[in-house]
């Protein structure tokens, strides 16, 4: 008998040892499957072992010599804003004036801005008169001969339909001018376009769309564009904080081709459901009201990172550039640290009742409202916040990304089954 | 056979949190899949291998008269399912304690960093440890019912 208990008490106690360390290496992550690894930033397509290289195309027109007459904020933000790119990329800078054509001008930056009058404008020679903002951009777009080349272009973005034109007409057609040449780039190579707007001091003369000159002392806005292939334009809007020297950035206006997939996954325990074994992260099944005190709802978060879309934080946050499908889900957006949880962004949608279905979730890229408001439509004298087509110059550019049905930077999909 | 063991437990797992459930799953929270072990099938295991032991030590090795009344196979029983009740606690609360449960699944954080909800606590390993007990006790009648005929003293234990 006593040699049974203790026959017992071994078998019992080997079974505790298995219990507490038995089990311990299989517990051991299985490597994951690539194909199934949720993307962070480390494993982005950034090429950040290849950097891009920086062509500056400073527009020379008679129009911009009131922007650079002393020193003004167009000279500090222009000097800060390149000294920022050229920090964040420790790239090579090209640097060029443009008008109807190219002239170099180096790449000692602090020389550059230094220069920046009207004398020397004018010394640097060029067609100074013209301002064909359409055939400014195709030429700057016929520089981009590879991937790596990063556009930035300065100008004040005015229209010169010039005497006795129909400007209208002229609008329309440098409208159309910018979306096909645009477009056509697009067809071969994938890009993004940011347009920033800001303000800057200016003394000096204001050609009006008959190409009359007035004097004008005020506040006048000016533009900076940045073009290249997306991961590059993506490193600089994300590297290079909003503030810059000066009015800082007013607004922005962004559009892009071949994005490239957002991740995403419905995250755990957000809700009342379960999540399919076979594809966790886009499907969930019995989805059920909430039962915690006076959450009634069905809901469920998904977690995207949104962190290689060229647009800033503050579009990103606003749901009224979100478009979804099943209409009884409500959205809620919040923001998330990808350092915590792989994730920047979480959209939480929530239903009195249970609709099941295919969640179809995009992120529209919308034609900003701000450029309506900042569009002179007259043309007849300077405006201190406005700018003469404005609406058509940067309507062309977004038909040229939006041109089949309505573009997104983002979609996703969820699948909900009962 | 780890899957039946995840159907088994699955009927159980309303006594833990939902959380803890995705953990013993698999649910890996870098990936966002289901690419972790499938840790029911460990403690499954374990539990099935206890009960049979027991089953095996009462009916062939301690196998005597004196114990062949169905209050002694209940309290062997009862005993049985008292080690498993320990051994789903310590294989749960060691993953607890050593930071094994992914943070997806342990918390919810804010932009921070910071904890503003847990979502798996101590209470849940032992609840998780009840749900083993009341397995094992299904494994137990089984095993009792499958080899009990070929005991000397307690074949017709319990009934």
């Amino acid at each position: 008998m006593k040699s049974v208990y203790q026959y017992c008490l071994f078998i019992l106690a080997g079974l505790c040892w298995l219990t507490a360390c038995g089990g311990r290496t299989q517990r051991e992550t299985r490597p994951a499957d690539p194909s199934t690894t949720v993307m962070t930033p480390s494993t982005d397509s950034v090429r950040t072992d290849v950097q891009p290289v920086i062509n500056v195309y400073l527009e020379n027109s008679g129009s911009m010599d009131g922007y650079v007459n002393g020193v003004t904020d167009f000279e500090r933000a222009v000097y800060d804003y390149l000294s920022l790119v050229r920090l964040a990329t420790d790239s090579r800078m090209n640097l060029f004036y443009i008008n109807d054509r190219i002239i170099p001008q180096g790449d000692a930056l602090q020389d550059f801005i230094q220069q920046l009058e009207p004398a020397s404008f004018r010394a640097r020679g060029g067609n100074r008169g013209s301002s064909d903002i359409s055939e400014t951009l195709h030429t700057i777009l016929q520089t981009f001969n590879d991937d790596q080349t990063v556009a930035l272009f300065i100008s004040d973005c005015i229209f010169s339909p010039g005497k006795g034109k129909d400007a209208h007409q002229y609008l329309v057609t440098q409208e159309i001018n910018v979306r096909n040449h645009f477009a056509t780039y697009i067809r071969h190579r994938p890009m993004s376009v940011v347009v920033y707007q800001l303000s800057s001091e200016f003394s000096g003369l204001y050609y009006n769309k008959s190409d009359n000159a007035m004097r004008f002392e005020g506040k006048r806005p000016f533009y900076i564009w940045l073009m290249g292939a997306p991961e590059y334009v993506r490193q600089l809007t994300r590297d290079i904080p909003n503030r810059i020297k000066g009015s800082g950035i007013l607004h922005s206006f962004v559009v892009s081709s071949a994005n490239e997939p957002v991740p995403y996954a419905i995250r755990v325990g957000s809700g009342t459901f379960e999540l399919d074994k076979q594809n966790p992260r886009t499907t969930l099944k019995n989805l059920r009201l909430g039962t915690r005190g006076r959450d009634n709802n069905a809901r469920f978060t998904v977690d995207a990172d949104f962190s290689s879309l060229p647009v800033d934080e503050n579009y990103i946050m606003d749901t009224a550039h979100y478009d979804w499908n099943l209409r009884d889900y409500t959205l809620t957006l919040q923001k998330s640290n990808i350092s915590v949880s792989n994730f920047t962004n979480s959209l939480t949608f929530s239903a009195p009742r249970v609709s099941n279905g295919t969640l179809e979730v995009s992120l529209r890229m919308d034609f900003p409202t701000w450029i309506a408001s900042a569009t002179d439509s007259i043309g007849e004298a300077p405006q201190e916040d406005t700018t003469y087509g404005l609406e058509y110059l940067l309507r062309g550019v977004y038909d040229a990304f939006t041109h089949s049905d309505t573009a997104s930077f983002a979609k996703l999909q969820i699948t909900i089954n009962p | 056979m780890n899957e039946l063991f995840a159907t088994l437990y699955g009927w159980l797992k309303s006594f833990y949190a939902k959380n803890l459930d995705e953990y013993l799953l698999g649910y890996n929270c870098d990936t966002g899949v289901y690419d972790n072990p499938l840790l029911y099938g460990h403690v499954g295991w374990l539990t099935v291998g206890i009960s049979l032991v027991v089953v095996c030590l009462y009916y062939y090795v301690l196998n005597h008269p004196r114990f062949n009344r169905w209050w002694s196979w209940v309290l062997v029983l009862i005993g049985c399912a008292g080690i498993n009740l320990f051994v789903g606690y310590f294989y749960t609360v060691t993953d607890y304690q050593t930071g094994m449960i992914g943070d997806c699944l342990m918390f919810t954080r804010d932009t921070a960093g910071g904890i503003i909800a847990y979502h798996i606590h101590i209470a849940d390993c032992w609840m998780f440890g009840v749900a083993n007990a009341l397995m094992s006790v299904l494994f137990f009648i089984i095993f009792s019912l499958a080899l009990k005929w070929k005991s000397r003293n307690c074949k017709y234990t319990p009934f």
